[in-house]
């Protein structure tokens, strides 16, 4: 056997036997407990209210219905649709930002003029442009990539342009004094401390990309997710559009949860 | 710092505006950005269905609040996003306090709250349609299941703050438990409810806006809907224009009373 | 010639027998009396850890009685049961002839860091025991002012506590202290988080304070010399395990100065305590 591993059966034992491993067992079983009186709770007010099932569904109901899309093809395409909608609108957003946070964060000139914009644009719920995006780039998948984008955009911004600046002082001089380049210093230092914020701020901004993808399908579209449970709406089968929302929220935790192992790796010195 | 939070500072760009010369700056850029629009516009005949230039934006802005179109769908998202927003604090702050003070209940349902982010409410809103018919209800119904979230966790995370020190400070005192909530643990909580309530306005504008876009016969959403399958944009642009002073003057006075309230 | 009077020791009585839980006779004197204290309590691993070794004092009324010790002592614990925050793991205490079993309207306390609360002024911080303990506005406001008066702050009443610097926030928090009149002043290391001057200028206060409203002061410190200074009796403590070493008397007269000649007269008293400290780091070497 390899030194190493020994030490990870070791590794193993020791958790297996720590109070740790209790402690975990525990954790879980409070989040099972409170999940099945949840459930419980659901299904009582559903039967005891005698409300038509199509209006507001069971826990029976719903489960029933996500058990029937998981293994529809047609539910699978679309979630692919979607899924990409997001992950490509949350990319082009977050790129968008680097870029204009390092050019606002170096130059003084670009941020006095840029920013003041950027405040008043942030007032604007921008979901509200999803109908002038539609209309611009149609009904197809580039409209729901720019519309995400739009929403990630500006949270972002912010957290690059905290990121890059927040290199504590000494450090920046220090690389000054040894005579690094604009370039140099960006790409040794004030990037490093930005991607801490960056990764932060991403895992805030997984959600707009559901959402974001969402309502671009909602506002127009033919296919996705989106376009799925506005079928469904129309036909009354409530029970699947829950089961679809529900399907948004493990989206957009599974990302969460992604971004986030994804950020204790690539930023492993910041907690 | 949880999802929440980090979407507020996203959201509330806290660009300080140093002196009365960045105004006098900032007016020129954004006359000289005006004038670069038109121009770049006409110059190369850019129809406006593409992009308005600025003056067809002027024009049908003053052409729909003549008509009134304006002030009258101004008002109905208004009530929609206020009643909503009303609706979302109520019920935000309650169960954020209820989390937040009860000792083990946050322990229990941590984990949901943490899932519970990641829902996406305002997706709801066909459903509200369902449940609400296509009037004005189903808009508050969607505004204030968008907007009832962010205020929740702001007060749970408000509460959750221990201020050791003072609250031995106070019960050294011969201070209550009522006592030292209502003199210490509020206060304390209120700058994170205020960043939740802050948030949750302008959710509530997006469910409100939303659900108009779903289905609903008046309001700006609505305006906004109609106007692109007329590809009229310079009224859009004006739509949004208005949306957008909405969403400053609420976020404006939010901001001006935590300013006040909270001038420590 | 500087006469240095005879230092008299107290020893501690540590009572063995069973605990007496009756409250003693109308004329005891003590305002507090402590029988067998002792605290302890569970580490992670569920072991007993003992905080406080079983200890009994008395504290007269109108008596300045100082604790000193290093950090891991228990002289904040042991303040803190005086003052109904921490309850004794066994033992009782008595405030003016009554168990002490929470925090009592009789009691005032400062703090390390005078904790006032940001966004009340000077005056309203101040005026928090009258407010939480219901006792008349108009009297406790007029007697606020007169406190703020008495430590100089009274212009500063109106201000903000962000205004104000750490040795006035200090002032503010004894005066807060005082505003309801408790037959009893707390104090937990009060002038360990300011500099030097301020700390010098505060203990005099203290003194000016305590000789003209005759309120038993109890007064937690690691600094000898402020322990000596101000104190009638010195309780000397020292950690592992925490118990009280000794209790010593302070003859020297009041008011006691900040010059030559008053210092010199507790320096003796300064080096006893120090002699004792270094006993018990030459005990723990050896042991």
């Amino acid at each position: 056997m390899t030194v190493r591993g020994s030490e990870q059966r070791a590794r193993l034992a020791a958790f297996i036997q720590s109070p740790r491993l209790a402690r975990t067992i525990g954790a879980v079983g409070i989040v099972t407990v409170v999940g099945l009186f949840g459930i419980t709770f659901w299904a009582l007010v559903v039967h005891l209210s005698g409300v038509d099932q199509r209006l507001f569904p069971g826990p029976l109901a719903v489960g029933t219905a996500m058990m029937d899309l998981l293994i529809s093809e047609r539910f699978w395409s679309n979630f692919l649709v979607t899924t990409q909608e997001a992950v490509t609108g949350l990319s082009v957003g977050c790129l968008a930002a680097i870029l204009v946070g390092i050019v606002v964060a170096n130059s003084r000139a670009v941020e006095i003029v840029f920013m003041p914009y950027a405040v008043a644009l942030q007032s604007m719920p921008k979901m509200a442009l999803a109908p002038l995006i539609v209309v611009w780039f149609g009904f197809g998948f580039s409209s729901k990539v720019i519309l995400v984008a739009t929403l990630v955009f500006f949270p972002m911004l912010v957290n690059v342009i905290a990121g890059l600046r927040s290199s504590p002082s000494e450090e920046v001089q220090m690389l000054r004094a040894s005579g690094a380049s604009r370039l140099q210093l960006l790409y040794f230092l004030q990037f490093p401390n930005a991607l801490s914020f960056i990764f932060a701020a991403l895992e805030a901004c997984v959600v707009l990309g559901v959402i974001g993808a969402i309502i671009g399908e909602y506002v127009g579209a033919e296919g996705g997710i989106g376009y799925q449970m506005l079928q469904y709406y129309k036909q009354f089968r409530t029970a699947e559009f829950f089961a679809l929302m529900i399907v948004l929220a493990a989206l957009g935790f599974g990302q969460y949860l992604l971004v986030g192992a994804v950020r204790r790796r690539v930023v492993f010195w910041s907690r | 710092m949880n999802i929440t939070a980090r979407l507020a500072l996203g959201s509330k760009l806290q660009y300080q505006l140093r002196s009365n010369s960045v105004y006098v700056l900032a007016g020129i850029v954004l006359f000289g950005t005006l004038a670069m629009w038109e121009a770049s516009v006409r110059l190369l005949e850019i129809g406006s269905f593409v992009m308005p230039a600025p003056s067809d934006v002027v024009v049908s802005f003053i052409r729909i609040v003549k008509s009134g179109e304006l002030f009258a769908a101004a008002k109905i998202t208004l009530i929609e996003v206020l009643v909503g927003f009303g609706i979302a604090a109520v019920v935000g702050l309650t169960l954020g306090g209820l989390v937040g003070l009860i000792p083990f209940a946050e322990r229990f349902l941590m984990p949901y709250v943490v899932a519970g982010q990641c829902i996406p409410t305002i997706t709801i809103a066909p459903l509200t349609l369902l449940w609400f018919g296509f009037g004005v209800e189903s808009k508050i119904a969607t505004a204030a299941m968008a907007a009832w979230f962010p205020i929740f966790i702001g007060t749970l995370n408000g509460f959750r703050v221990q201020s050791p020190a003072e609250q031995e400070m106070l019960t050294s005192f011969y201070g209550s438990a009522w006592q030292i909530f209502r003199m210490l643990r509020i206060p304390r909580a209120l700058p994170y409810i205020f960043t939740g309530l802050d948030v949750g306005f302008v959710f509530a504008i997006l469910g409100a806006i939303v659900g108009e876009f779903i289905g609903g016969s008046a309001g700006l959403g609505v305006r906004i809907l109609e106007a692109s399958t007329f590809y009229d944009i310079p009224s859009m642009f004006a739509y949004l224009l208005t949306l957008s002073l909405i969403g400053l003057t609420g976020h404006g006075v939010i901001n001006g009373i935590q300013r006040r309230l909270l001038f420590w | 010639m500087l006469q240095s009077s005879p230092i008299r020791v107290v020893h501690p009585s540590i009572e063995t027998s069973a605990q007496n839980k009756h409250v003693t006779g109308v004329d005891n004197p003590s305002v507090i009396s402590a029988k067998s204290i002792r605290k302890t309590y569970l580490d992670r691993a569920g072991r007993e850890i003992e905080a406080l070794q079983g200890l009994s004092l008395d504290i007269q009324a109108g008596e300045f009685v100082a604790i000193v010790g290093p950090s891991g002592c228990g002289k904040t614990t042991l303040l803190k049961m005086l003052s109904g925050l921490v309850e004794p793991s066994s033992g009782v205490i008595y405030l003016d002839g009554r168990a002490v079993t929470g925090p009592s309207t009789d009691v005032g306390m400062v703090f390390q860091h005078a904790t006032l609360l940001p966004w009340r002024t000077v005056l309203r911080n101040v005026e928090i025991p009258i407010d939480v303990q219901r006792l008349d506005r108009q009297r406790g406001r007029k007697r606020a002012l007169e406190l703020l008066d008495m430590v100089g702050l009274a212009s500063f009443a109106d201000r903000y506590p962000s205004e104000l610097s750490g040795g006035m926030q200090q002032r503010v928090g004894i005066c807060r202290a005082l505003v309801h009149d408790p037959r009893v002043l707390l104090m937990d290391e009060p002038f360990g988080a300011l500099d030097a001057m301020t700390r010098d200028d505060l203990t005099l206060e203290l003194q000016r304070i305590w000789m003209e409203s005759g309120k038993s002061i109890v007064f937690v410190t690691h600094s000898i010399s402020e322990a000596v200074f101000l104190a009638d009796r010195v309780i000397v403590m020292c950690p592992r395990p925490s118990r009280v070493v000794e209790i010593l008397r302070i003859d020297v007269g009041r008011p006691r100065l900040l010059n030559k000649v008053s210092r010199s007269a507790l320096m003796d008293y300064e080096d006893h305590i120090r002699g004792l400290f270094n006993v018990m780091e030459i005990k723990r070497n050896d042991s």
